[in-house]
């Protein structure tokens, strides 16, 4: 009885062992189970990117037009780039070019003003009217006055700007900056120092000049202090002025002259058939 | 097209008005108009509107002064933009302008670039 109760006990035991036994399968049949499932999962993940990957090796045909269009892109990208350049160049040599025009036309619409007005008149203190206002509003000065050559070869001072005519002394021609001037009919633009100059050492002196006789000159002290510089266009027009301020003024006193003598059409005739 | 703008140029010096008035020319859509003194550019601004005055202060008859304080107390042109053209050393002058009413000023000797930008600037146009 003892013996079948001891027997009894150990299959009991023996039971439970394998109860957990059997458990511990479950559990781990369960683990290889979800194991299983994740693997699956996975292997379907990785199917899909391989499909998504043998899509892309598939399509090497359409990698290799787009990299040939990107080429393309490419170099139409740096043909436009150069085109651009080359307008830009271009823009800005039409830009100076412009500008240079622009110049040239401001220049030739003062000289042409000038000569127009200069030439607008034969009344004698009309047209030295006018070439005060030229040397006034177009080379810029209130400092200067206007010589005439008397018979005697001496330039005596008729009219001024900016100072009293009797402050101002008759030059004997060749004697000085003003005579010298005179004498060797050139133009004197003095070279240096932009200061109101001594009455013997003016900034410009324009000698009028008819055929080769000199009519007189315009002497200029100084310039207006905001001028900054003599330009070409200043040159030119104290050139002009040289030529045709002379030829202005002679016409003038010319025609002075002349209105004291009937000059009929049979006067005109001879003169022009002389 | 768009209508054209019209500037009133008064100047007792031909030389000048042909100046200012050829720099003005060149201006696209605006039309100039040439008046020899105070009294002559006052008829022409009765008879007709102007965008722009520019105007000399030393005039024969009537001088630019007065002519800015008339315009700046007439009812069609009291607001009109005005370019005074000055000497060097007319300072008094040129303040005097400025405080009657002149928006801008000029010094001579003119450049034609001078002017196109000043009146440019003051129509509002494009430099």
């Amino acid at each position: 009885m003892a013996d079948d109760k001891k027997y009894g006990m150990q299959d009991i035991g023996k039971g439970e062992e394998f109860l957990q036994a059997f458990k511990r399968g479950i559990q781990f049949t369960e683990q290889l189970l979800e194991e299983n499932e994740r693997l699956k999962y996975q292997i379907i993940r990785l199917e899909e990117e391989n499909r998504a990957i043998a899509q892309i090796s598939m399509s090497h045909q359409a990698y290799e037009e787009l990299l040939s269009k990107m080429r393309l892109v490419e170099e139409e990208h740096h043909t436009l780039m150069a085109r651009y350049q080359s307008a830009e160049g271009e823009s800005k040599e039409f830009k100076e070019r412009y500008e240079e025009i622009e110049d040239e036309n401001n220049r030739l619409a003062n000289l042409y003003i000038a000569s127009y007005q200069l030439h607008s008149t034969l009344d004698l203190k009309e047209v030295v009217r006018i070439c005060f206002e030229i040397i006034i509003n177009l080379v810029g000065s209130l400092d200067f006055a206007l010589f005439i050559a008397s018979e005697s070869g001496t330039l005596v001072p008729v009219r001024t700007q900016g100072r009293a005519l009797d402050s101002l002394h008759p030059v004997p021609l060749g004697e000085g900056v003003i005579g010298r001037a005179a004498k060797e009919r050139m133009l004197y633009i003095r070279g240096h120092k932009r200061v109101a100059s001594a009455l013997d050492d003016p900034m410009v002196v324009v000698p009028l000049i008819v055929k080769n006789e000199l009519l007189g000159m315009f002497v200029i002290y100084s310039f207006l202090t905001h001028k900054p510089a003599m330009t070409d266009l200043d040159r030119e027009l104290l050139n002009l002025l040289a030529g045709h301020a002379g030829t202005a003024i002679c016409s003038a006193r010319l025609h002075l002259e002349a209105a004291r003598v009937k000059f009929e059409v049979d006067s005109y005739l001879r003169a022009l058939n002389s | 097209m768009a209508e054209s703008l019209h500037a009133l140029v008064v100047e007792d010096s031909p030389t000048m008005r042909q100046l200012i008035c050829f720099a003005l020319r060149r201006i696209r859509g605006l039309d100039v108009v040439e008046a020899d003194d105070g009294v002559d550019g006052l008829k022409k601004l009765s008879g007709q509107r102007f965008d722009i005055l520019i105007t000399d202060i030393n005039m024969p008859v009537m001088d630019g002064l007065k002519l800015v304080s008339l315009v700046r107390k007439d009812a069609v042109h009291k607001n009109i933009p005005i370019v005074i053209i000055t000497t060097e050393g007319a300072n008094e002058d040129r303040q005097r302008a400025m405080s009657l009413g002149a928006n801008a000023y000029i010094t001579k000797p003119i450049q034609a670039p001078q002017v196109i930008a000043c009146v440019k600037e003051l129509l509002g146009m494009k430099p």
